[in-house]
């Protein structure tokens, strides 16, 4: 395993197990930079820098001046992105005891649910607040955070989870009508039928400031992070704070949570290898309560391990410095949502790449989504962007053979981690 | 006496800040470093402690002698006022 890696992975053991027991010498060892890079990528350097704060290793660098400008500027970033996260806590504060006054349910889930079972709730950000609310609350809902000065964000609004938008405390919102989406297919049917946000399944827990939220019960809570969790892995890539978002979510309601509904609902999903898979990690390296696995228990090698691990901490970046979150998600869509019945053969998903269906298109061809007809129009519109952003764009974008490579390589990791059945590996 | 729901003191790695929460435009510079004794006694106030009290339990904190109580509490009026002239203390 690389040992970058594996200093990444020493930290996050110690954010989790505590600061004591911190071997000084190691710390002098890391490269520093680059854990500020990867940390921070992982939305992990607010932790990482409360851990070493403390250290000898610390304060001998804070006295170097050549090293001094380093720490203090990731120690200024640190407070303000833990206050911001005040800031939002307080925000959505708000907007619940509002919602709950007018005798509406919004459920929390994710954010702050999982905050909450951090040793300091500040240090995990996140980039906004996700709740779900019945489709005959979501009127009133929207008035209400109109009411607060929140604003739609038509850009990053999907048709079943717009996402509203709060200038003056900086709080995003994504107000889900449903928790998978847009997404449609078998995969889709089955959370249906798992009734995840089922009114008399919904727990009330106590969150950070004195916050208290519905959410959803904890093995529905832990199906949908799986799935959330797959979701990424699938269309991008996902990174490491997942594993210890999982670790203390698992940990802190082992007991509560219906091992056999859990697995039977990811068997179902032909989800069950990978999360044998993850679990099986977040117990090795975070030392998770393995109860959940029961019998389950698989063994990796040290290579599927490293090869994992190496992709959560890229998250799924194979060229480096190139975006590949949509173009991606437009091949990789079907996987997640279990309609691929077969091999996906090469010409396929070069159809898939160069003429997406219309919900497979990115926002900014979005009138092709609501008026189908303007289908070819969107394609033509996307090219000539295409090649525009090529020419001139300041963010790289993906050539056509990038994207067949990042593809198989996105296939590759999904096979790795038991999410292709045999019948729908990679066909020339 | 109380803090304004405009604003809280919480220690964020170790440094004591005042954080604003309300619904004004969050500014970075209005997220204020505070110093020890400034946290300490917005800690008090938060336990919903008089002004006596709190001059008490700082003397206690700082473990300061009797003959220092007058002074201190001078300066901790001066540092109420304009807590209140900010309207961060109501």
């Amino acid at each position: 395993m690389d040992r970058r890696l594996e200093e990444v992975l020493y930290l996050m053991q110690r954010i989790i197990s505590g600061k004591d027991r911190f071997e000084e010498q190691r710390l002098k060892a890391m490269d520093w930079k680059y854990i500020y890079e990867s940390s921070r990528k992982n939305s992990l350097g607010l932790f990482v820098f409360d851990l070493v704060r403390e250290s000898e290793f610390y304060k001998e660098q804070i006295e170097r001046e050549e090293e001094k400008g380093f720490w203090e500027e990731w120690k200024a970033e640190t407070i303000w992105r833990a206050a911001a996260e005040y800031q939002k806590q307080y925000a959505l504060k708000r907007v619940l005891e509002k919602a709950e006054e007018k005798g509406l349910t919004p459920v929390v889930f994710k954010g702050c649910v999982l905050s909450a079972l951090y040793p300091d709730f500040a240090l995990r950000i996140s980039s906004d607040s996700d709740i779900y609310i019945e489709l005959e609350e979501k009127e009133e809902m929207v008035h209400i955070l109109s009411e607060e000065g929140y604003v739609i964000d038509e850009e990053d609004s999907k048709e079943k989870v717009p996402v509203f938008w709060n200038e003056k405390s900086g709080h995003m919102i994504e107000l889900h009508t449903c928790l998978w989406e847009d997404y449609t297919g078998a995969k889709m049917q089955i959370l249906e039928a798992a009734k995840l946000t089922a009114r008399d399944t919904l727990i009330r827990v106590p969150v950070a400031e004195g916050l208290q939220v519905w959410t959803m019960e904890p093995t529905r809570h832990l199906i949908y992070q799986m799935f959330h969790i797959i979701k990424h892995f699938v269309v991008k890539g996902v990174g490491l704070r997942y594993l210890l978002d999982i670790k203390v979510f698992v940990d802190h309601n082992i007991e509560q949570i219906d091992r056999g509904f859990f697995w039977e609902t990811m068997e179902k999903m032909e989800y069950a290898a990978f999360c044998e898979r993850f679990f099986e990690i977040c117990g090795k390296y975070f030392q998770m309560d393995t109860r959940l696995l029961g019998a389950r228990r698989v063994e990796l090698t040290k290579e599927q391990e490293a090869i994992f691990l190496t992709d959560m901490m890229k998250i799924g970046e194979v060229i480096e410095g190139r975006n590949v979150s949509w173009e991606l998600l437009t091949i990789m869509k079907p996987y997640l949502e279990g309609n691929v019945q077969g091999p996906m053969s090469q010409a396929a998903r070069l159809r898939h790449l160069f003429f997406p269906g219309p919900k497979e298109l990115p926002d900014h061809c979005g009138y092709a989504k609501r008026f189908v007809w303007l289908l070819p129009v969107a394609w033509i519109h996307k090219a000539i962007l295409f090649v525009l952003r090529r020419l001139f764009g300041r963010r790289k974008k993906m050539s056509a053979q990038q994207k067949i490579q990042a593809t198989q390589y996105r296939l590759s990791m999904l096979a790795e981690m038991g999410l292709l059945q045999d019948n729908q590996r990679e066909r020339k | 006496m109380h803090i304004s729901d405009q604003y809280i003191a919480r220690r964020i790695v170790g440094q004591p800040m005042l954080i604003p929460v309300g619904q004004k435009v969050v500014e970075q510079e209005e997220i204020l470093n505070l110093t020890e004794p400034a946290f300490f006694l917005f800690e008090q106030i938060e336990q919903g402690r008089k002004r006596s009290e709190i001059v008490d339990a700082y003397m206690q904190h700082a473990g300061y002698p009797e003959e220092k109580k007058k002074e201190t509490e001078q300066n901790i009026n001066i540092f109420l006022r304009s807590m209140k002239e900010k309207q961060v203390i109501i």
